[in-house]
């Protein structure tokens, strides 16, 4: 499980989210409406994923660890919560 | 005139020539790449030039050209006959545009409609076209793309466009994966293709997004990477940056950057940050018309200047622009190469007409000092034999420079004919079409060249000798067969220098004159009489075309219109000292040739006497003088005529012509005869005495002398005396 919900109540997304965690994601977002996303350990998402944080308009918390997510989806995340 | 609109349009009036020119070029060639960027790049700069002056409906009109020429340069859409006579269209209605500004010195009313027609235009054209692959070079969404950051517009070669296909996360795709491996990758974005889906309503396994991503990668490597995925991709080609400013500054460009530094050096403390900002903003506007992406950083200087109230970092700035880094108190730099660009443009400059005016003027006056000199040397030799020898040394020194200054003179104002003969393919593309007759143009001796005033009065008679071959001297394509000549045409325009002259030639392989049909017609028309016509011969009956209110058309068309096309163009080459003369053979074709002087303001011309008045005449019609006895002038009815050299030639006595004194040397019992060729027929013209043979400025008529029927223009002898220059085509009629 690449997504879980931590102990301060924030979801953590980490390592590779296969396109299976975006339906545990929007489940948990529909069911905790506001809830923080904590990217950190991220290495990769999927599109399906970066899909519902968009539909969401969440900015995920930090810096993640893979390049790709941190050199363009941080800035389109952010401009679409916008 | 505003001094930058004036500017605008003279430059636009060359882009417009270049790129009709090369866009005719690429009907023939559709392949040939440095014509296409020739036209492209002159499309461009025609928009940025309504750009700067803000002429937006003629920045759209043209845009809508560069985009059709950019896909054509990017090999993505061929630039068929449609497109090319978009493009043509839309350099029509530029150069009406032109015209009207020029007329108002006002951006045009109503622009924007015949904007909108133009653009129109196009589409239907693009609509009409198959797309040659997935690779465009412009689109909206790219555009807006390129705006978010200019600097990214500077090294992006590819935009794209990716809608994945609803169900491909179903089918195992991960897009972004696809994006991430991108070649070159350098920004995307995600945008849902409608809105995004409320999360409740959402299904988190159907693709609903929008990927657009720029790389430095080529558009061909963009469309490898996708692969199987391309036709969920549009993928466009973007164009070559713009070349930084200081190498690409437009000369209107230039100015305006210039008259801005002038603003700022003649700041005053009150008006500072008022000339500070508008100084700056004029910058931005010129930079950002030229997509330059040094626009964005005026604001940051412009601040700079304001804090420090000190208008030197803009400026500098403003300097640097225009590549002449002048800091004060620097040293301008000697040693920097001189880029190759500048030579070559240094070739062709423009020169005010006022100047060279001037200049010519200046050198008008000095022909008339040299002419009073030779004068006082003739007086003196008839009085004092002593003092000439240094006078006339001096003579033969001030005419050889002022000789020199005339030719540099002369030289400035000297064009190639290009300007006039390249006008000809569009001209006769359109006429063939409309009459349905297939022409092959060929076009000899663009770089002959003649005085500026000679080569732009030559349009008109040109397109009217043209329109008539076209029209009445080409025959329709079946008929054509019927003879045995080739389906299309042959119309040849030939320009070639004869010393003072220089000729361009008129020639197709049509019908030629119909001279049965002319005798008949000019009989009908009373323009000659029956009488006459019986005595005239088939070379002189030909010639009756040129006659005013003539038209051999049975059919106006529109094309020809009434007939008055042949006269006006004889009457307007005449008027600068040149003549029309015409070879026509039946069957076989029609040469119609144009002589005029290689410069309207030097002239030959040989003084006579009539009636004790002196008059100057033309030498280039001069054919030869001649004395002869009275006794051999005989009298036929009214008219007199002599026979010389086995040729009966008609005799007019100049004195009774220009209804001065009448003779007064008939005592001699010689008559002095001036044989002078007009409009390919000989005729003579007696005089009392010939005086001597002189080059001279001639000027034009004014005033009351403007309308007299018969001369030419005056010019001032060396005694002082003005010297009337007959016109003997008018003084024949």
């Amino acid at each position: 499980m690449t997504i879980r919900v931590a102990d301060s109540g924030a979801v953590q997304l980490e390592g590779i989210c296969s396109v299976e965690d975006a339906e545990a994601l929007l489940q948990i977002l529909l069911a905790s409406p506001g809830v923080s996303v904590d990217w950190r350990s991220c290495e990769w998402a999927h599109t399906a994923v970066i899909q519902v944080l968009l539909a969401a308009r969440i900015v995920p918390i930090g810096a993640p660890t893979g390049v790709f997510l941190q050199d363009h989806l941080a800035r389109v995340l952010e401009r679409g919560a916008a | 005139m505003n001094e930058f609109i004036g500017q605008f349009i003279l430059e636009s009036r060359e882009y417009i020539e270049q790129a009709s020119a090369g866009l005719l070029t690429l009907e023939r060639e559709p392949t040939d790449a440095d014509t296409l960027d020739s036209v492209f790049r002159a499309f461009h700069t025609l928009k940025g030039g309504a750009s700067i002056v803000d002429f937006s409906a003629m920045e759209g009109a043209v845009h809508a050209a560069e985009e059709v020429l950019s896909r054509a340069r990017a090999g993505n859409a061929p630039l068929t006959r449609e497109l090319i006579e978009a493009c043509l269209a839309c350099l029509d209605q530029a150069s009406r545009w032109l015209d009207q500004m020029e007329a108002s010195d006002a951006l045009p009313a109503d622009a924007q409609t015949d904007a909108t027609r133009i653009l129109e235009r196009f589409s239907q054209a693009n609509r009409d076209q198959p797309r040659a692959s997935q690779i465009a070079s412009s689109a909206a969404w790219a555009d807006a793309l390129l705006l978010t950051d200019p600097m990214l517009r500077l090294s992006a070669k590819t935009a794209l466009r990716y809608t994945p296909r609803p169900a491909s996360f179903f089918q195992g795709d991960d897009p972004l994966a696809l994006v991430a491996a991108l070649p070159g990758l350098m920004w995307l974005d995600l945008e849902p293709i409608d809105t995004w889906p409320m999360l409740d309503a959402m299904d988190p396994f159907e693709s609903s997004l929008v990927i657009t991503a720029l790389t430095n990668a080529s558009a061909e490597a963009v469309t490898e990477h996708f692969g199987s995925h391309l036709h969920e991709c549009e993928v466009i080609q973007i164009g070559e940056p713009q070349a930084p400013a200081d190498a690409a500054l437009s000369p209107t460009a230039r100015k305006l950057i210039e008259a801005q530094i002038a603003l700022l050096d003649d700041t005053q403390q009150e008006a500072f940050e008022g000339h500070l900002r508008s100084a700056g903003n004029v910058a931005t506007n010129v930079l950002l018309s030229m997509n330059d992406s040094r626009a964005e950083t005026y604001g940051a200087v412009i601040d700079e200047s304001l804090r420090r109230k000190d208008a030197r970092p803009l400026r500098e700035r403003l300097a640097a622009l225009l590549g002449a880094i002048q800091s004060e108190g620097a040293a301008q730099s000697v040693d920097a190469p001189i880029p190759l660009q500048d030579v070559s443009l240094a070739r062709t400059f423009r020169v005010e007409a006022e100047r060279v005016d001037a200049l010519v003027r200046l050198t008008g006056e000095l022909t008339i000092v040299k002419n009073a000199i030779g004068h006082s040397v003739q007086v003196q030799q008839a009085g004092n034999g002593a003092k000439t020898g240094t006078l006339k040394d001096h003579h033969a020194v001030l005419d050889h420079l002022i000789g020199e200054l005339q030719r540099a003179v002369l030289a400035i104002r000297v064009l190639p004919l290009r300007s006039v003969l390249q006008r000809f393919p569009r001209v006769v593309r359109e006429m063939s079409a409309s009459l349905r007759k297939p022409v092959n143009l060929r076009i000899e001796g663009e770089d002959t060249e003649a005085d500026k005033a000679i080569v732009e009065m030559l349009f008109e008679p040109l397109l009217h000798i043209v329109r008539n071959a076209m029209d009445h001297g080409i025959e329709v394509p079946n008929e054509r067969e019927r003879s045995g000549k080739p389906k299309p045409a042959s119309l040849r325009i030939r320009a070639s220098r004869h010393g003072a002259n220089v000729t361009i030639e008129v020639e197709d392989d049509g019908g030629g004159v119909d001279v049965a049909r002319v005798r008949q017609l000019a009989q009908e028309r009373g323009i000659v009489s029956a009488e006459n016509l019986q005595t005239m011969a088939e070379a002189e009956i030909i010639d009756l075309i040129f006659a005013p209110g003539f038209s051999t058309a049975t059919q106006v068309t529109e094309l020809s219109g009434r007939g008055v096309g042949l006269d006006a163009a004889r009457a307007a080459v005449e008027r600068v000292g040149g003549r029309v003369s015409i070879d026509s053979h039946q069957g076989e074709g029609t040469t119609v040739t144009l002589t005029v002087p290689f410069s309207v303001m030097m002239t030959r011309v040989m003084t006579v006497e009539a009636g004790g008045q002196m008059f100057g005449v033309p030498l280039d019609a001069v054919v030869e003088t001649i004395r002869v006895p009275s006794s051999s002038i005989v009298e036929v009815g009214a008219a007199k005529a002599l026979v010389h050299r086995d040729r009966t030639i008609p005799i007019i006595e100049l004195s009774k012509v220009l209804r001065v004194q009448s003779p007064t040397d008939r005592a001699t019992g010689e008559a002095t005869i001036i044989i002078a060729a007009i409009a390919g027929t000989l005729a003579g013209i007696q005089i009392d005495r010939l005086g001597e043979r002189m080059e001279v400025m001639l000027k034009p008529l004014e005033g009351l002398l403007s309308d007299v029927p018969g001369l030419t223009g005056t010019t001032i002898l060396g005694d002082g005396r003005v010297l009337l220059v007959l016109d003997l085509g008018g003084v024949l009629q």
